[in-house]
């Protein structure tokens, strides 16, 4: 319940998000490697992600998550993120990420609440007269 | 007894808790150089008056007055010991020199003169031996002197004595009496609220007893 | 080990990461050495209260939109710090239930106001983290490590000046008075400045576990030294060695650092407790 409220405040500030799709991701070094840290270390992380996103652009990210997905009937468009959470399990954030290769919803997708990792590179989506959000793009996902 | 000299005047003086007066209307002289036991039965107002004199309790009506230039903190006084302090980790040294606090605004480290001063202060209340030891490991009897040695390094004209010789045994309690009559020879003005009417009667010049608020020379 | 040792500096890089141990170690410094006062004062509980309070002026200041919720946490926590601390000394007993109701309403009313008025969408997450501490110490803001150092130089400055006067108040309060010492000033001065340290350690460790470390450090410390110096001393150094050992597992295994840090200070009394036993014992 926490988690679900949460991914929808993750993604609130979210605006129309065009999802175009993207190229192949080369393989590259990866700079942020969340997947390999600490619970502790990675709510950190990902909290400097959301408050200091500029700092992070361009970054290759891999973190290790939860899957979640909202769909915002406003723009009538489909999120999907990846939400880690605090040590005490009572806090939880998430990055929103579009996959390099579509998918289709929700047959080619893991199940909401499945753990995956995802890989990709960290931007920032801006819209016009909207606040920018972090997002991961070109990203691969794969589901344990 | 040369002729007497005021130390202390309290004229009217009213003194209690809340609606409760334990003193009431007192008028009373204490002079240089007393050595004055104050007596009487629980409850009957001893302490709050010496409280009174010590300046933590601010009178109801009438007043205290210092005289022949005496200044606070040049009254020593020796409070019933608290709960608090006996299983309180300090130094005997610490807390004797903690008598110098109210001399001072100001006094983030202790100066030699009155670390000299507090060695002076332990050896007249035979506890110099036990500078370094630990105030809590102490038998009953050396508490009250390491406290008394406190009250004696913060004052050097009047001491205020509350029970100094409550809960010890005769041999401690003989010794604590001996200090103080030392100090009273040394020119020392002392006053003390205690229960032993007899001890209190052999050493004292004057004892006022709270029982009939009547004040008896000697 | 020298994996862990890599682990670690590896983590050491990242300024938030740094920013949470300089903050850990500062606070626990404060803490404990006004600690050794309070618990020797029998006012051990009113980290606890303070930090309910402190609790309840952040719920207001999060539904008061403030955008520096330090401006009303500090000055509430530090009124009620006075009116608790410098009004409960002649009444024991109604100054222990003014601690616990002034503590628990404090705790409703804030959590009321948070679920009432808050805007942000996790309410729960919210409260958590500010009563366990969870993540605040590592989402710190440069501005919140400055204050916190700023604050923790004046609580040190103004304990290490005024080092004696605490000790002849914390020892003998009616003996400080009478013999001339400002006891009502310095009541107020601590009253302050352990204000201000619950509010730091509100980030440290979260509100409900506060009190432990103003009151672990300071109980071990206890058992072994005698003096007020070495105890001082000693309470100072197991508290920081506590919270950067907490912090370091914190990190490494990942559990949550306020409790962590709290365990690790729980372990260290254990241990010290064991030792002024075996001493008693010797002698």
């Amino acid at each position: 319940m926490i988690f679900r409220k949460l991914f929808v405040a993750a993604l609130a500030t979210l605006s129309l998000a065009a999802l175009s799709p993207a190229a192949d991701a080369p393989s590259k070094k990866i700079d942020v490697d969340l997947s390999r840290m600490s619970g502790t270390v990675v709510y950190g992380m990902v909290y400097q992600m959301v408050t200091y996103p500029k700092r992070f652009v361009g970054k290759h990210i891999r973190m290790k998550g939860i899957f979640s997905t909202y769909y915002d009937n406003e723009i009538q468009q489909r999120f999907f993120g990846c939400v880690i959470s605090d040590a005490l399990a009572c806090c939880s954030q998430g990055l929103a990420f579009e996959l390099a290769k579509p998918r289709k919803f929700p047959d080619e997708y893991p199940k909401e609440g499945a753990t995956i990792t995802i890989t990709g590179d960290f931007d920032l989506a801006s819209e016009e007269d909207e606040e920018p959000y972090p997002i991961i793009r070109n990203a691969k996902m794969t589901n344990e | 007894m040369n002729e007497l000299i005021p130390l202390i005047k309290c004229r009217q003086l009213t003194l209690g808790y809340g609606n409760k007066d334990l003193v009431r209307d007192l008028d009373y002289d204490v002079n240089v150089e007393d050595y004055l036991c104050i007596i009487g039965r629980n409850g009957s107002g001893k302490t709050t008056f010496l409280r009174g004199l010590a300046g933590l309790l601010s009178p109801k009506s009438g007043n205290i007055e210092l005289c022949e230039g005496l200044m606070r903190s040049e009254i020593g006084y020796l409070p019933q010991m608290t709960v608090v302090q006996k299983d309180f980790p300090a130094s005997v040294e610490e807390i004797v020199l903690s008598a110098f606090q109210g001399k001072h605004r100001l006094l983030p480290f202790y100066g030699r003169a009155q670390r000299e001063r507090a060695m002076e202060c332990m050896a007249l209340t035979r506890t110099e031996s036990l500078r370094k030891s630990c105030f809590r490991e102490l038998s009953g009897g050396q508490k009250q002197r390491v406290l008394l040695a406190r009250a004696l390094c913060a004052a050097e004209r009047l001491l205020l004595l509350d029970e100094p010789v409550t809960g010890l045994d005769p041999e401690s309690a003989d010794t604590m009496y001996r200090i103080i009559k030392d100090l009273h020879r040394k020119g020392t003005t002392i006053i003390m609220v205690t229960h032993d009417v007899d001890a209190a009667l052999d050493d004292a010049t004057r004892v006022m007893n709270f029982d009939q608020i009547s004040v008896k020379g000697k | 080990m020298p994996e862990l040792i890599e682990k670690l500096s590896f983590y050491l890089e990242f300024p938030f990461v740094r920013y949470a141990i300089i903050v850990g170690v500062l606070v626990s410094l404060c803490s404990s050495l006004l600690g050794v006062t309070l618990v020797l004062k029998r006012y051990s509980y009113i980290g606890d209260g303070l930090s309910h309070v402190a609790f309840g002026a952040l719920a207001i200041a999060s539904v008061l939109k403030l955008t520096n919720n330090m401006l009303l946490i500090l000055p509430v926590t530090i009124a009620v710090a006075v009116l608790l601390l410098c009004t409960g000394k002649n009444t024991r007993i109604k100054g222990d239930a003014a601690v616990a109701m002034v503590s628990v309403g404090a705790l409703a009313i804030g959590y009321l106001l948070m679920n009432i008025f808050s805007t942000s969408a996790n309410i729960s997450g919210d409260v958590c983290t500010t009563l366990f501490g969870s993540t605040s110490i590592l989402t710190l803001k440069l501005e919140e490590v400055i204050l916190c150092i700023a604050l923790s130089c004046v609580v040190l400055f103004c304990f290490v000046l005024f080092y004696n006067k605490i000790f002849s108040i914390t020892f003998d309060e009616n003996f400080a008075r009478a013999t001339g010492v400002n006891t009502t000033l310095f009541n107020l001065l601590i009253a302050v400045i352990v204000a201000v340290i619950i509010v730091l350690a509100m980030n440290l460790v979260g509100a409900l576990l506060v009190s432990a470390l103003v009151v672990f450090p300071a109980l071990s410390a206890m058992r072994v030294f005698k003096s007020f110096f070495s105890v001082t001393i000693a309470a100072a150094t197991i508290s920081v060695f506590c919270s950067l050992i907490g912090i370091v597992i914190a990190i490494l295994a990942g559990t949550p650092v306020g409790s962590t840090i709290v365990a690790a200070d729980i372990v260290a009394f254990g241990m010290f407790y064991s030792i002024g036993m075996l001493r008693n014992s010797g002698n």
